[in-house]
């Protein structure tokens, strides 16, 4: 990947804007225990990841993140394209979306404990519950834009249905499924963490917990920072170039 | 033939097994999008290997012809029969996949690469080969639909107006090629257009549509080789071809005002 350096100046300007405006807030603040200054989070940070166990509940909480990720997008994806095919289906379903869509997580996650138990299954599945709905929904939109030009052309060509697949409908879905990934990730970041608090005893969500109890709130700033860094790895290293790819034909 | 009658038959869309050495028949007993009737009573037969032109005012019909004779269109009363099964179609607009480069566009439907090659340096596409359609001429994107038509090895070839907006060098070079593909391995063509000199260089046989609904007008052989026709004898014919072609437009330009008005509304 490039680093254009006219293109990351204004990303630089204003990451150093920020992190200006939160050191004014930090000496400013009457209590530095409260409002760690950035250099005191870094330095958390260093001595959470080579002493600490940081590593290890990231490494738990990203597998927690990445198992209900892709069992969300498998669902949600194949939900959704039923529903975007088939009138019948999606009028069927349609009423079980908007309610799932609808139901606090929080209700969900406390549920799938009380159910099943406070177990890793109980929490992958409320985390997953919770996404479900909005891949189907995104892509229940993307199969409804399919070009039924295309989709001609395939029949009179009597294309296969692993050619119509990989060359036609992968392909113009490809946008639509980028999006769940990106709105995906994001959501379900989150939701982990708030089950992992409720239910779990490691993984991020746990340790925030356990910080904001201690009421260490440099720790808890450096557990944020390494989350915040993972997700950017995972933007610039896997989204980013893979929508490049998929959108090159669109580079006149 | 005595199902011609059935003017009021329901929609029968039936089809018999495939042959492809045989006359290919569509009988059609009428078209309906809605309310609006566009195709009325038209009996086709093309028999294998023959090349027919089809020519008629816009709007009447042309292009759902093409899709019903390729099975693209089923909702017609009427039926197909043996209807080959590689069918060659080049629609009005080019139709590439836009995320597929114009070499990928023709190899999905043809497996042999060198087979590919040989049909883009043909086309004069090489240089485009590894473009995608959005970065191409609207000319280059037709000559690679043509490419990917012949690329089928075609019993059956559909050619809905494939050489509109082309300049005419590149229309004529296509022309040629689509005469020489045709001589050697005898598809079956049948192709939409206004040009009337086009027409006569190519076809057998050349059919007028027109009226309401839309039926087979007139009809005119050619059974003079197309590599004996030069362009004395193409004006020569022409002037014959325009006065019958007229003579359906005034007859029928009445009817076609009212049609458009009424489409309009609708």
């Amino acid at each position: 990947m490039q680093v254009n350096v006219s293109r990351s100046k204004p990303f630089l300007l204003s990451m150093g804007a920020f992190v200006a405006l939160w050191w004014i807030a930090a000496i400013s603040a009457a209590d530095p225990v409260l409002v760690p200054s950035p250099w005191v989070v870094v330095q958390s940070f260093w001595q959470h990841l080579t002493q600490g166990e940081l590593l290890q509940h990231l490494a738990i909480t990203l597998l927690r993140v990445a198992t209900a990720f892709i069992a969300s997008l498998l669902i949600g994806a194949a939900t959704g394209c039923a529903m975007g095919f088939s009138e019948r289906t999606d009028r069927l379903l349609d009423p079980w979306l908007i309610l799932f869509l609808n139901i606090p997580a929080l209700v969900v996650m406390i549920l799938c404990y009380v159910w099943i138990g406070l177990t890793e299954v109980a929490a992958i599945l409320a985390v997953a519950i919770n996404k479900v709905p909005n891949v189907a929904v995104i892509m229940r939109e993307g199969t409804r834009t399919l070009d039924p030009n295309l989709a001609e052309m395939a029949r009179a060509y009597r294309l296969g249905r692993w050619q119509r697949c990989r060359h036609l409908i992968l392909p113009q879905l490809a946008p639509y499924l980028a999006a769940s990934t990106r709105s995906g990730i994001a959501l379900i970041w989150k939701i982990v963490l708030v089950v992992e608090l409720l239910g779990r005893s490691d993984g991020m969500g746990f340790q925030l917990h356990l910080y904001f109890q201690l009421f260490e709130i440099s720790s808890l700033l450096a557990y944020a920072l390494a989350f915040i860094l993972v997700m950017q790895m995972v933007e610039f290293l896997l989204l980013k170039p893979w929508e490049q790819q998929i959108n090159r034909w669109r580079q006149s | 033939m005595n199902a011609l009658n059935a003017t009021t038959a329901e929609t029968v869309a039936a089809e018999s097994e495939p042959a492809t050495q045989e006359t290919l028949n569509v009988e059609l007993f009428g078209k309906q999008f809605g309310e609006q009737v566009v195709l009325g009573d038209i009996s086709l037969s093309l028999p294998a290997g023959s090349f027919t032109v089809i020519t008629g005012p816009s709007g009447c019909g042309k292009t759902t012809l093409i899709k019903i004779i390729a099975g693209l269109d089923q909702q017609f009363s009427g039926f197909t029969a043996n209807r080959p099964l590689n069918t060659g179609i080049a629609f009005q607009e080019p139709r590439l996949i836009p995320w597929r480069t114009v070499r990928d566009n023709i190899k999905l439907v043809c497996q042999s690469g060198d087979e590919v090659d040989r049909l883009l340096a043909e086309m004069g596409l090489l240089d485009a080969a590894d473009r995608f359609p959005g970065q191409i001429s609207l000319g280059m994107a037709r000559r690679a639909a043509l490419a990917r038509a012949f690329a089928v090895k075609p019993n059956l070839l559909l050619l809905d107006e494939p050489l509109v907006s082309l300049d005419e060098g590149n229309a004529e070079r296509i022309r040629q090629q689509l005469l020489a593909l045709w001589l050697q391995h005898g598809p079956t063509v049948m192709m939409v257009t206004h040009d009337l000199r086009e027409a006569l260089q190519l076809a057998d046989r050349i059919l007028i549509l027109g009226g309401t609904p839309t039926r087979i007008q007139a009809q005119r052989e050619y059974p003079q080789p197309q590599y004996d026709r030069d362009s004395a004898w193409i004006e020569q014919q022409l002037e014959t071809l325009k006065i019958e072609v007229d003579a359906c437009d005034s007859h029928q330009a009445l009817h076609q005002c009212n049609r458009e008005a009424q489409i309009e509304k609708a």
